[in-house]
């Protein structure tokens, strides 16, 4: 399997982000946030919030770390945050959300993930979409035949796909 | 060469002889490697931070 270096990834994510005004507003959710690149680089488009999701202590203290030293940078950046818990663990914000992956969870953590937004967005219907950078073949398979979500945007070029909770449109 | 022969002896030397590239090539692959880490992204450079590293991925 090739590779994804972080290194490259903000070439992938900014075309993402600014295809995508239609998430101003949201909260943005990473789950599996690692050094909190992704945080920052979203921290710049509009989002209301971002909250990042590491399981790792290591991982996540170098993210707060960071999250710190950019916004010394970049004070104008918006609110955001690294929280060092399990996936399954954390209780979704009622707002209107962006749940991003990039991550290489396991298919049946992933599947649990997908079960809790579901039950949240039956719960309080709002707005959500799920942004999936680089998704394996398995997890693209799995996010298509979930019936509460529609594919709104697949960009091969730079391989993301973004998932539209069906009752947001 | 010399010194070598007098400490180690003649099988030892010959051996060690034989051994010296490729004990050169090991070192000279440990330091490019050490060369790569050291490599910051422009991003982790322009904004002092340190987000850089490798994860599995690819395409679908």
């Amino acid at each position: 399997m090739a590779g994804t270096t972080l290194q490259s990834i903000r070439s992938d994510l900014v075309p993402l982000f600014r295809a995508s005004a239609l998430f101003e507003d949201l909260v943005f959710i990473d789950f599996g946030s690692g050094k909190g690149k992704a945080l920052l680089l979203a921290s710049e488009y509009g989002f209301r919030r971002m909250v990042g999701l590491e399981f790792s202590p290591e991982l996540n203290l170098v993210a707060q770390h960071n999250i710190q030293k950019y916004r010394d940078r970049q004070p104008t950046c918006g609110p955001a945050e690294s929280l060092c818990t399990d996936f399954l663990d954390f209780s979704l914000p009622k707002e209107p959300s962006v749940f991003f992956f990039f991550d290489r969870c396991e298919d049946r953590i992933l599947l649990k993930v997908l079960r809790n937004i579901r039950l949240s967005l039956a719960e309080h219907p709002r707005a959500a979409y799920i942004v999936y950078v680089a998704p394996t073949a398995t997890k693209k398979a799995t996010l298509d035949a979930a019936d509460w979500l529609v594919l709104f945007v697949e960009n091969t070029e730079f391989r993301f796909a973004i998932y539209q909770f069906e009752q947001a449109r | 060469m010399r010194r070598s022969l007098e400490q180690r002896g003649l099988r030892i030397s010959l051996r060690r002889s034989v051994l010296l590239p490729f004990h050169l090539f090991q070192e000279y692959r440990t330091a490019r490697k050490q060369d790569s880490v050291a490599i910051r992204s422009h991003f982790d450079r322009a904004y002092d931070v340190d987000t850089d590293g490798a994860i599995e991925g690819g395409p679908t």
